[in-house]
């Protein structure tokens, strides 16, 4: 075990290493400048000397070379850096802000992903090939099937034009305020017991998490369809229906010896989960991690995008690690190994 | 991939209507593609200001107008064209690339396999819409650039899972003897191992092609699309997302077109991985991590032995 | 030539405002807030210093919490005294403003002289890095010192002209008065989230980034007490939700509005504010060799080739200005009844169809639609154009370096101004020094009278030399198509009273704005 995470950590590095390679010099290469961009509003007399001033000042004028090495130093120290186009905020600062919302968005949309497969897959696995099964496999597809924003943009039309019962933008309500404890919306509210605020934001977050969730939970019920399926024909299951125990209870059982699998599979979607929160903070404005790196890729903030791809990674990094050691504890029939390869 | 449980294996685990259906929508889509010129009634970019916005049912005009007064029918018809030409394309050069690569550091092994594996860790962990922005963004707009991004961005789906096969083919009789024969490592990749991989190949070949639509479709809302004057049915729906409250049609037709054939690559997906690739409930996941292949297979190779009929 | 343009007159006519604008303040006492505004719109602030950024929605947020001491008043962008009550030129190179007396910041302090120097000296302070720092022609001041408790003086190292014009050349109209005894104890990243201390009409409440700014009605404001109680910034980017949340009523006001919604708006129960826009869009041509649009007379046909009202009347329903010279209406420098070109296919048609070659034409997403419709009509000619859309840093990367044939391009005159910062930026030789090619086009002559026309203190000249540059710009030179100025739209509630929305998208009179039942 030890030596496996040795190993994956050594892994880890080089491809963080790898990560801040492709960022930095990707940023250089792409079009456009955050200073030029910055400098194009405004009038300036002489507007190519404030320019190369506020470049030098910011260290944008020396080689490419120095200014990766710089970067790497930070980033060895844990320090990411200050945005560029929001006057000097410190990236930490802004992920800080942001990851928060994209934790609780994710957690919801996992949530509704799961209220939503469990029992399909059940009735699939139960009911295999019949036209529940095929109804299910089908249903599950069409969440997959759906451009993200399209069905944000319809959630948005249908929620805030026909039935305006879930609010469509937005955190809070604008007349209430939550006290920071963690940063996450709906954890604050909680561990504060402001009951409104928690209540005002779940609603806020339904019509993003349900469109992160429709667009997961096709995953989910294929593997946790399969997962069912491969324990319904396990022996012990057999001895538990010849024992006469009631089906619900045999399907308890499945559950229990299928979910392992599953949930291994779920944290290792974490990576999927984060990149499909780009596309759909955007849509909603939601300010997340997306919304955030979107925005800075735009605005060619470079430190923001570097900080906030190098931690978004490592985080993927790091959930999928977890969910192998978890596994590993969780059935015993697996080996963590420290060897290369898939044996 | 669930019926393996299943004391007989099933040659079409999906009712064949499905597929029929899958396949006759797609062929739809494919005729509309090749023969637009023909069949659109008007041409996709003809203007007429004092037309705009009217609703489908306009006389001349079954499926309405855009904004600017073109047809929302002729635009489809023709965005199948590109959209359909650009998935199949991202899609075959996809899987070559992922193929080739996958086949080496499968067959190798050795450090190349470590150099190769690192790379494809890098790149899964990279979050993959960043990495086809920054992509279209140096390379330019246009139907290629689009390609390269995304042909660029989707190889690792294909390297992982080949070079797993590839590790445990490689040490089946028929390639040892092969080697053991003078076969030319290439030889062996190509006569030997690359047969024996083309029932994932195709599997995850069919979930790319839906995959790659969809991509496509949400390049062009965050505005990097193929350009303003190619009709793509993303484009149309990106463009068509403020007038979503006063002409629904500009965004919900083309976002129909999109599911129809995304779904319609998914069931022949499904259906494929139920016919070739039976044990894997796994290997569906594009840009899977190592981690997760890992576990699948450790998953799979500690559950086979229980399985009744294996 | 049309007197209202003269730069005497606008400094007369600037004199004239600062007392028509003490007149509220006998009334101001009477003045008591109540109701709350949410305003939806686009942005939110990047920082509350309001010298660490270059962005004018950063600035409508700080400016509504610290007055600035001028600002510029929609018809013509005259600049019109706020906290300074007058500008007097004491000899070529020294201005003298005085100060407002009586004036309170949210802390109960009076504005001094003091409080200006200060504001002005850490803006140029190398620590501070302010990218505001030579905005205007800041560069060209030596020094600023408080000459008494309400008196500044400035020293310039070169003529900055007469007052009005000084106004904007030593930004006057751009840098919020900050409170010296508060900002000079913070360190500049205290001072980025610190509570704006101003002497606004509003004084903060909170920021929560990317979700809202509230601040609440100041009611010892010099001008009077605002007349709404709090007033809400909701950051909304997404236009489709903004409209929607102002349909549903959760918002009373929305900005800004484009013509997507026009038609949507004008259906529904809310009000509209327009007002004239300052941001031109112009077709940019590549004036360089081996361009197609080298040849003037290619450049000319261009001028004759578009249906500009089509474009204003379809797409805009009416709600923008044509336009047929470099200038902007409003713009100094724009000549009133001088419309050089036309709307005349046959001109165009047989110059522009021997263009076959296919050309891209760049354009930002934002204004994808017009660029569409000016790339069909190029077509109707037999061009081959193709439009590509690009992200606003590619599109700023492609002008700056010239890469391009054609550009459809905007400029924004929110200052007013023509000679110096925006002639600079646009058409002088001296833009290619720092790698801002742009068209190519370069005409060291023109350059020269455009020096002369800055420093020219004689009023009556220097508009005869304005004339001359933009008459040559425009018929002779043509570098661009100017095409259309679209308007600043706002919409409200109709419970929304009193907002007069300004040029340039600003928000000038909220403490005048009332929300009604």
């Amino acid at each position: 075990m030890l030596n496996f995470i040795l190993h994956r950590a050594g892994q880890t590095l080089i491809v963080l290493f790898g990560v801040t390679l492709i960022i930095f010099f990707m940023l250089r290469v792409m079009p456009g400048d955050p200073v030029a961009l910055m400098f194009a509003e405004g009038d300036d007399e002489d507007i190519g000397a404030a320019r190369a001033e506020f470049e030098r000042a910011l260290g944008l004028d020396r080689p490419l070379y120095v200014q990766y090495f710089v970067f790497l130093g930070d980033i060895l120290r844990l320090n990411f850096g200050n945005s560029i186009v929001r006057g000097g905020e410190p990236v930490l600062d802004m992920v800080a802000r942001a990851l928060p919302l994209t934790i609780e968005l994710s957690i919801y949309a996992l949530l509704i992903a799961l209220v939503i497969a469990v029992p399909v897959a059940i009735l699939s696995a139960l009911k295999q090939n019949t036209v529940w099964d095929r109804g299910g496999t089908a249903f599950a597809l069409i969440g997959v099937s759906l451009p993200s924003f399209w069905q944000g943009i319809m959630l948005v039309m249908f929620f805030a034009v026909w039935i305006p019962i879930f609010p469509v933008s937005g955190v809070l309500d604008t007349r209430l305020s939550i006290t920071r404890v963690t940063g996450a919306p709906f954890t604050d509210a909680v561990l504060t017991g402001n009951w409104e605020a928690a209540w005002s934001v779940l609603r806020h977050m339904t019509l993003p998490a349900l469109t992160l969730g429709t667009g997961i939970c096709g995953q989910f019920v294929r593997v946790l369809r399969s997962s069912l399926l491969e324990v319904k024909h396990q022996d012990f299951i057999d001895a538990f229906r010849a024992r006469g125990l009631s089906e619900r209870a045999v399907v308890r059982h499945m559950l229990h010896n299928a979910m392992p699998t599953t949930a291994v599979i779920i944290g290792l979607r974490i990576g999927a989960l984060l990149s499909g929160t780009i596309v759909i903070e955007t849509v909603f404005a939601y300010p997340g991690m997306g919304y955030l790196l979107i925005q800075a890729i735009n605005a060619r903030d470079f430190p923001v995008v570097q900080g906030v791809v190098v931690l978004l990674t490592a985080m993927v990094i790091a959930a999928n690690l977890m969910a192998d050691i978890i596994h590993g504890m969780l059935d015993p029939r697996v080996k963590l190994s420290g060897g290369r390869g898939n044996k | 991939m669930m019926h393996v449980s299943v004391p007989k294996r099933r040659g079409r685990p999906l009712p064949n209507i499905i597929v029929v259906f899958a396949v006759t929508t797609l062929v739809f889509f494919a005729i509309l593609a090749i023969f637009a010129p023909w069949i659109a009634p008007h041409p996709p970019n003809a203007q007429s200001l004092m037309m705009r916005l009217r609703p489908p049912g306009t006389e001349g005009y079954w499926l309405g107008t855009d904004q600017l007064g073109r047809d929302v029918l002729s635009r489809i018809i023709h965005g199948a064209r590109i959209s359909l030409a650009i998935g199949v394309v991202v899609m075959v050069l996809t899987a070559m690339l992922g193929v080739v690569i996958g086949l080496i550091s499968g067959y190798f092994g050795g450090w190349v396999d470590t150099v190769i594996m690192r790379i494809v860790d890098i790149w899964l962990a990279f979050p993959f819409l960043v990495l086809a922005i920054a992509l279209v963004a140096v390379l330019g707009q246009g139907p290629d650039k689009i390609v390269i991004a995304l042909v660029l961005s989707g190889w690792p789906g294909f390297a992982r899972p080949v070079r797993g096969e590839v590790l445990q083919l490689r040490e089946r009789e028929y390639t040892l003897s092969a080697r053991a024969l003078g076969v030319s490592p290439f030889g062996v990749m190509f006569k030997h191992l690359l047969p024996n991989v083309m029932p994932t190949v195709l599997v995850l070949s069919a979930v790319d092609l839906g995959y790659n639509i969809l991509a496509l479709a949400s390049l062009s809302f965050l505005g990097l699309g193929i350009g303003a004057e190619t009709a793509t049915w993303g484009g149309m729906l990106a463009s068509g997302r403020n007038y979503v409250a006063t002409a629904w049609w500009l965004a919900a037709l083309p976002g129909i077109a999109i599911f129809l054939v995304v779904i319609s690559s998914n069931l022949i997906g499904d259906w494929l991985r139920d016919r070739y690739d039976p044990r894997s409930p796994f290997r569906q996941a594009r840009n899977q991590s190592l981690a997760e292949a890992r576990a699948a297979k450790a998953a799979q190779s500690a559950q086979a032995p229980t399985q009744p009929n294996a | 030539m049309t007197e209202r343009n003269l730069y005497g007159t606008a400094a007369v006519s600037a004199l004239a405002m600062a007392l028509v604008l003490s007149a509220p303040m006998a009334e101001a006492q009477e003045r008591t807030p109540s109701g709350t505004l949410t305003i939806g719109w686009q942005w939110d602030p990047s920082t509350m210093d309001p010298q660490m950024h270059r962005q004018r929605y950063t600035q409508i947020i700080s400016h509504n919490m610290r007055d600035k001491l001028f600002y510029q008043e929609p018809p013509g962008l005259t600049p019109v005294p706020l906290l300074a009550e007058s500008l007097e030129q004491i000899d070529e190179t020294t201005y003298e403003a005085r100060i407002r007396e009586g004036v309170l910041f949210h802390n109960g302090d009076e504005l001094t002289a003091e409080d200006v120097v200060f504001t002005f000296q850490r803006l140029w302070a190398e620590e501070t890095n302010s990218p505001r720092a030579g905005m205007g022609n800041m560069r060209n001041i030596d020094s600023i010192e408080a000459v008494d408790r309400y008196t500044v003086r400035w020293h310039t190292a070169v003529p900055f002209g007469p007052p009005a014009s000084a106004v904007v050349g030593l930004h006057l109209t751009g840098q919020e008065i900050l409170h010296k005894a508060t900002y000079e104890n913070l360190s500049m990243e205290e001072a980025r989230t610190h509570p704006p201390m101003g002497v606004g009409p509003f004084s903060f409440v909170e920021w929560v980034p990317e979700q809202r700014v509230v601040m609440d009605a100041f009611e010892d404001y010099w001008q009077g007490s605002p007349l709404v109680e709090r007033i809400t910034w909701r950051t909304i980017p997404e236009e489709a939700i903004r409209v929607a949340e102002l349909l549903a009523g959760s918002v009373d006001m929305i900005f800004p509005v484009t013509p997507d919604f026009l038609g949507q708006l004008q259906s529904a129960n809310v009000k509209l504010e327009v007002v004239p826009g300052t941001y031109m869009r112009m077709v940019m041509m590549n004036v360089r060799e081996g361009s197609p649009f080298h040849d003037p007379e290619v450049r000319r046909a261009m001028n004759y080739a578009f249906d500009r009202q089509a474009i204003v009347d379809f797409l805009y329903e009416g709600l923008a200005n044509v336009n047929w010279q470099i200038p902007g209406s409003g713009q100094e420098g724009f000549i009133e009844g001088y419309v050089p070109f036309s709307y005349d296919p046959d001109k165009a048609r047989p110059i522009l169809s021997q263009i076959t070659e296919p050309i891209e034409m760049y354009v930002e997403s934002a204004w994808e639609l017009p660029a569409q419709v000016v790339a069909e009509q190029l077509r109707g000619y037999g061009m081959n154009i193709t439009t590509v859309v690009l992200d606003q840093a590619s599109f700023n990367a492609r002008n700056e370096a010239g890469e391009f044939d054609l550009l459809f391009a905007g400029g924004g005159y929110g200052a007013g101004t023509f000679l110096g910062a925006y002639y600079n930026n646009h058409f002088d030789c001296s833009r290619f020094e720092s790698n801002r090619i742009r068209t190519g086009f370069c005409d060291p002559e023109l350059d020269a009278l455009e020096r002369q026309a800055a420093a020219e203190a004689d009023p009556v000249l220097r508009r005869e030399y304005t004339d001359e540059i933009v008459r040559r710009l425009t018929e002779v030179h043509m570098p661009w198509v100017p095409m259309f100025s679209p308007s600043d739209v706002w919409a409200m509630q109709p419970h929304v009273e009193g907002f007069a929305g300004s040029s340039a998208g600003q928000f000038f009179n909220m403490h005048e704005v009332s929300v009604g039942n």
